[in-house]
Order: structure tokens, then C-alpha cells, then sequence
């Protein structure tokens, strides 16, 4: 991580590759004892991202990061199929033993990112009803499904090209009477 | 009224003109024909960035301008839900596959339906919801062995039943589909997976002999996959106490899945697909 100034102006350049040079700049708009806000552009759009000074007591042991900064390749664009390779009733009894109770029928759905050292990490959470529409679950479910899924090892090989060096994948947990049922797609 | 009033009132109207001139359609000023042809330049740009793309920025905003230009296109609506669920953004996939599912009926067609029919049995695992659609899209259309994005609709509805636990009924819906079958001349064994699902209901119904049959049945035809076909019926051998035949079974199932003549559907993964540490298992336990 570098930052330099030019005509008034600070900036931050972050490294985003773990393979190579791939850096992102962005400008430092606020600064101040306890928050940090930053732009950059994505294609057209400008995007801010503010930072406050966290209160928390622990902070993750290893960063995650992927290893091309690039749209991650989907998990159906590999060929074959980006798959776990020993199944999704392996997972479905692996994460739904000991999973915590909620309330209601719909999905929860996790999404992660699969780096080239087969890391796992930027986690994103989509939870639906049984009509498809945004509900909400016990965050404890949840938190649990994030850390089983983290630590899920089994992830076959990737061959990587020009453009793509991450897989993005999603695991869709089927929820009924509160429990675990069923493992999508 | 005092300047202050006045003043007020202007900078509303100018907000509320402002506001309602930014909603409104950029292409209402085209003829529908122009529209079409507008939709269709966006849609053919979209396509240009499958399927890398699909789930990328760049693929959404042609989408969304196609439907901007045409904003009832069944097909394209349909379409453009494709990228949002293979990211599995499920909401808004859902949101704009039963708009186009709406709009499809409303008109007296099914294809939205169809497609709709094949994600709630693969893709969402939702079988009440895949047996309503398959009856719906049969009584619209009075086809009996219509086709669901590219699979029989029947097929769909035998296998919902399969894992509903409803094995009886899913062997009628795939009695069923084999006299549709005959009437239009196809051979009923070469479809694969109404006979592997058919021999695996029969499984669970405890009725081993029949289950047997029909997956070796299977192993004799040139289409079907078989690491799936000998390690459901090593399972029968076992239960048979034919350790023996079963091992030769596990050992052949794990050769051919080594060979990738197993179950590798995109997308999704079958029901009772088989992985490897499934057949280690089974032969570790003879």
C-alpha cells in the first residue's frame, strides 16, 4: 500500500493482486481520527467507501484477497462446472449437524469467492422466503454458515486463464420449519 | 401571497417536472417498430458477452435497455433473469422470471412457464412448486408431452414426486411419459433419466429385483451414464448380501467416474449424483 500527493490531492494505491502488479487508486477524501472515506471508479460509476475506526476486539488473522482483479470467473463458466468434489450431501451433513435453529421456510444464500490458493472470502448473504421474496433469518444460522463454509477444503483444482484467476460461487441452503432440508443448486 | 410563497411554489413545479421527466421513457418517442429493432440491437450486444460476462455490469445495462425499449418482451425478460440467478441474486431473478411468467400466461403461452417449471425442480429444489407449474404449462397448452426447457415436463414432475417421497406417484408419472413416449415412437428406454429415477423410486419402495432391472437394463444402453447405474447397483447387492457382485459393481463405478461417464450436469447437481468419496465409502464398508 502506497500514498502520494498531487496538486492538493492524496491518494492511495492498493495492491490487489497476490500474482502481480494489479493496483487500485483511489483518492482520499476524508481523513480524520476516526473515519476514512476513499472514491474510485468502476467502469462509469464513481463509488465511495467509508471507513470508521473499528471498536471491535477481534480482528481477522489473515486477510483475504484474490489473486486477479478482475469480475471472478462464475462457478458454471469453468469446464467442467466448478463444483465441491465430494458433493453437496457432504456439506448439507457436514453444515447441517450442528447448525443453530431459525424460524420460517425459504433460502439462505451464501455467496463466496474462491481464490487461486483456494482461499475462501469476500462472503456476501441473500436470504428469500418461500416466494422469493427478501426475509430475514437467525443471524446465528447464518454466522454459522459463513464459518463452516470458510473452512471447507475440499475445492477441485482451477485451471486459470488470461482473465480469470478467482471463482465466484453461491451455496443455497433450503430452509423448512426452521431447519436445514435441503442444498441448492 | 408573500415572494417567499411564490417562490416556493415555482421551485416544486420545476422539481416535480424535473422528476417526472427523468422516469420517463428515454425511447417513448420511437415507434414500436423502431423500439423492436432497438431492443433487439441491445439484446444481440448482450449476447456478444456470454457467458464470461453474464453476470457482469456491462451484460445487465444491455438487458435493461432491451427491456427499456420493449418492456413486456417475455423472451428477454426471461433472459435477463438468467444472469441475475446464475450469480445467484435469487430476488431479483425471481422478481423478473414471474413478471415473464405472467405476462406468457396472460397471452396464452408457456415457454416462461416451462423454463420456470425446470428452476424450481434443479435450480431451487422446489417440488410442490415444480409439479404446479408442470400442470399448469399442460393444461395451457394441451400437450401432454410438452417440453420444459429441453427436458420432458413429465420428467420434471416424476422426479418432484421422486423427492417428495411420493414413489408411487412419481412411477405413474413415469409410466405415463413412456406411453407418450410410444405413441411417438421412441424407444422409452432411451431416456436415461425417467429409468434412473424410475429404478431408484422402485429402490425406496424396497422393490430391489425391480430397481435392478431397470438400472441394468440401463448399463446395456449406448446413451446412459454408468458410474451412476453400478454404484446404485452395487448398493442393491449388498442388500442382496452379494458382496462379490457388489464390489465388482463399486469397483466398476469408480473406474468410470475416473472416465467421467458420471452424472456432470452444468449448473446444477442431479439428484442422487454420485462423488467419489461416496463410492470409497461403500466399498470401505464390504
Amino acid at each position: 500500500m502506497n500514498y502520494f500527493k498531487k496538486k492538493n490531492s492524496l491518494f492511495l494505491e492498493i495492491k490487489l493482486s497476490k500474482e502481480n502488479d494489479t493496483k487500485r487508486l483511489y483518492q482520499i477524501i476524508k481523513l480524520n481520527k476516526n473515519t476514512l472515506s476513499l472514491v474510485y471508479y468502476d467502469q462509469r460509476e464513481k463509488i465511495t467507501e467509508t471507513f470508521k475506526k473499528s471498536t471491535l476486539k477481534d480482528i481477522p488473522k489473515k486477510e483475504f484477497s484474490i489473486c486477479l482483479d478482475s469480475h471472478p470467473k462464475e462457478y458454471y463458466a469453468t469446464d467442467p462446472d466448478y463444483k465441491y468434489t465430494k458433493g453437496n450431501n457432504y456439506i448439507l451433513s457436514k453444515i447441517g449437524k450442528s447448525a443453530p435453529l431459525t424460524k420460517g421456510n425459504g433460502y439462505i444464500t451464501i455467496h463466496f469467492t474462491i481464490n487461486c490458493a483456494k482461499e475462501i472470502g469476500r462472503f456476501g448473504v441473500e436470504q428469500m422466503d418461500r416466494l422469493y421474496k427478501p426475509a430475514t433469518y437467525n443471524p446465528d444460522l447464518i454466522k454459522h454458515l459463513i464459518n463452516e463454509i470458510a473452512l471447507l477444503k475440499d475445492w477441485p483444482d482451477f485451471v486459470k486463464d488470461s482473465y480469470h484467476h478467482d471463482i465466484h460461487a453461491f451455496l443455497m441452503f433450503k430452509i423448512k420449519n426452521g431447519k436445514i432440508v435441503d442444498l441448492c443448486p | 401571497m408573500s415572494i417567499k410563497n411564490l417562490s416556493l411554489i415555482f421551485f416544486a413545479i420545476v422539481f416535480i417536472s424535473c422528476k417526472s421527466n427523468k422516469s420517463e421513457n428515454p425511447f417513448a418517442h420511437l415507434s414500436s417498430e423502431e423500439r423492436s429493432k432497438l431492443a433487439d440491437y441491445y439484446h444481440e450486444e448482450s449476447m456478444k458477452f456470454n457467458p464470461w460476462f453474464q453476470t457482469g455490469k456491462l451484460h445487465r445495462i444491455y438487458k435493461d435497455s432491451a427491456l427499456l425499449a420493449v418492456p413486456d418482451h417475455v423472451e428477454y425478460m426471461q433472459r435477463a433473469s438468467y444472469s441475475y440467478k446464475k450469480a445467484g441474486e435469487h430476488i431479483k431473478a425471481m422478481e423478473m422470471l414471474n413478471k415473464a411468467v405472467a405476462i406468457d400466461t396472460t397471452n396464452g403461452k408457456t415457454t416462461a412457464l416451462e423454463y420456470k417449471a425446470w428452476s424450481m425442480l434443479y435450480f431451487y429444489r422446489d417440488y410442490e412448486s415444480t409439479i404446479k407449474d408442470v400442470d399448469k404449462v399442460i393444461e395451457i397448452s394441451k400437450i401432454p408431452h410438452k417440453a420444459c426447457h429441453g427436458e420432458s415436463c413429465l420428467l420434471l414432475k416424476a422426479q418432484a414426486y421422486y423427492q417428495l417421497g411420493e414413489y408411487k406417484k412419481a412411477i405413474e408419472t413415469f409410466d405415463s411419459l413412456f406411453t407418450l413416449l410410444k405413441e411417438q415412437s421412441v424407444n422409452p428406454k432411451d431416456d436415461f433419466l425417467a429409468n434412473f429415477y424410475l429404478a431408484r423410486s422402485y429402490f425406496k419402495l424396497n422393490d430391489l429385483d425391480k430397481s435392478l432391472f431397470y438400472l441394468e437394463e440401463q448399463l446395456s444402453m449406448p446413451y446412459s451414464v454408468k458410474a451412476e447405474l453400478n454404484f446404485y447397483a452395487g448398493q442393491i447387492y449388498v442388500l442382496k448380501n452379494n458382496t462379490e457382485k457388489a464390489k465388482q459393481h463399486f469397483l466398476k463405478a469408480k473406474e468410470l467416474y475416473l472416465q467421467n461417464d458420471k452424472m456432470n450436469e452444468p449448473y446444477i447437481e442431479r439428484f442422487d449424483e454420485i462423488f467419489m468419496n461416496d463410492i470409497n465409502l461403500e466399498i470401505s464398508k464390504l
